[in-house]
């Protein structure tokens, strides 16, 4: 691949940035900061995981957070006192991966023939059954600790390098919040760098003709079951691996954090963001994440500021913002925020080209 | 507590096919019979594994076993493939 001198460039500060985000958040905003947008990182990894399934593949998902469940338990177990597991992490994220990819086939099976409302549901109870489980399996033998969850998880960490403490290097304090961003941004590129080959691969166009219409792409030769499988398995995937750092970084899992509100959210993400383009889908995980923790921060001292005391209490506050900021992004940009191309020119369409079509692809005369 | 009894309601319908009256009548009924016996006998049935904590495992589970069956509901129509 070629790159253009200008992008070149581009890419090289783009990269700088990056690398030099956590130091110049905790210069300016403080600790809390950095591990704000370590969250973020997660969530763009699971809103990329849900962009293959719903972006791509056009299968509506809302229990996709049962995945990343899988991958934080399957971390938690292995990791912690529970049962006096400690594998290394290089054994327990690639395991937590599998395992979500395996729930994922599990899913995907029975649904191949849904559409629309009847997936939606059924991936929904899906979403449900795992945490129903996770929150009841402490009796009669006690796998998950139930309720009160795992706690006491080990850090990540490979070979003598634990990413839960605080390194120093050429005289500069690397703190624990510092590494686990540059680990996680590590994992976030490689899923940026899986879903852009998979965009434009014999895979991902087999996916995008599924969801523009599975009929026709069947009758394309396109093997729709598999495909479909294979979209559903590799959202989880990433879903996984998302949940096994999660459970490293926390040190705590419980299902309180696996709640539908949760698979709500990453759908957010994604719809918000522009469903099937990866910049949009970063860019969605960034605002959702970001938002509501600034919000969180800044509404209670703005109300102090405005009107002397604090009118409406910031927490219920937020979430009333987050609704309203949601329908008013759908009402004027209804492909999302940053759409692909394609999207952008079926929901917004260029009226010049749109006669063009009319005139030269439609009419037969011509 | 609210937002469990929609997710009921929607689970309902679906399970007796969206869009029609009798069907969401059906399927009203029997969710709420299935969930109920299912949650007061699956201790008996599975010799204490299972307790009525899962009550809503019973229902999702009933509810994707219909579907892999009857992929529009009960007694829904089958759906038509895009316009």
């Amino acid at each position: 691949m070629r790159l253009h001198r200008l992008a070149k460039h581009y890419f090289a500060a783009l990269g700088v940035a990056l690398l030099a985000l956590p130091f110049i958040v905790d210069a300016m905003f403080g600790h809390g900061w950095v591990r704000i947008a370590d969250f973020a990182l997660l969530y763009i990894m699971l809103a990329l995981g849900l962009n293959i399934v719903v972006g791509y593949a056009g299968l509506l998902d809302l229990g996709y957070i049962a995945f990343f469940a899988v991958g934080a338990y399957t971390y938690a177990l292995l990791g912690s006192p529970q049962f006096g597991l400690h594998w290394p992490m290089w054994a327990v994220l690639p395991l937590g991966a599998l395992f979500a990819c395996g729930f994922g086939v599990l899913l995907g099976a029975p649904t191949l023939r849904l559409r629309g409302d009847y997936l939606a549901i059924v991936t929904l109870g899906f979403g449900e059954i795992i945490r129903i489980f996770m929150n009841n399996l402490n009796a009669p033998v006690n796998i998950t600790n139930g309720p009160q969850g795992i706690s006491g998880i080990d850090p990540l960490r490979v070979a003598d390098f634990s990413f839960g403490k605080a390194h120093e290097w050429f005289g500069v304090e690397f703190a624990a919040v510092h590494l686990h961003y540059y680990l996680f941004l590590a994992f976030t590129l490689l899923v940026i760098f899986v879903s852009l080959r998979l965009q434009h691969s014999r895979i991902g166009r087999a996916w995008m003709a599924i969801r523009e219409d599975e009929v026709a792409a069947s009758a394309m030769g396109i093997n729709t079951r598999n495909v479909k499988l294979l979209a559903f398995a590799m959202g989880a995937t990433f879903g996984g691996i998302s949940g096994g750092l999660f459970a490293g970084f926390q040190g705590f899992v419980s299902p309180e954090s696996f709640s539908l509100m949760e698979s709500v959210m990453v759908l957010c993400m994604v719809v918000l963001g522009g469903m099937g383009n990866i910049a949009g889908v970063v860019l969605g995980g960034v605002l959702l994440v970001v938002l509501p923790e600034a919000f969180r921060h800044g509404a209670g001292p703005m109300q102090q500021a405005l009107f002397g005391k604090t009118v409406v209490d910031p927490e219920s506050l937020r979430m009333l913002m987050f609704g309203l900021a949601l329908i008013l992004v759908m009402l004027w940009r209804p492909a999302g925020l940053w759409p692909s191309a394609q999207r952008r020119r079926e929901l917004m369409p260029d009226e010049a080209v749109a006669q063009q079509e009319r005139d030269t692809v439609y009419d037969v005369s011509k | 507590m609210g937002f469990m009894l929609g997710l009921k309601a929607f689970t309902a319908a679906v399970l007796g096919g969206i869009g029609n009256l009798r069907g969401a009548m059906l399927g009203g009924v029997l969710l709420g019979l299935i969930e109920s016996l299912g949650a007061g006998y699956i201790g008996d049935l599975t010799g204490g594994f299972l307790g009525s904590n899962y009550q809503d495992v019973f229902a999702f589970f009933v509810l994707i076993a219909v579907l892999v069956f009857r992929p529009s509901g009960l007694l829904g129509e089958r759906v038509a493939e895009r316009a």
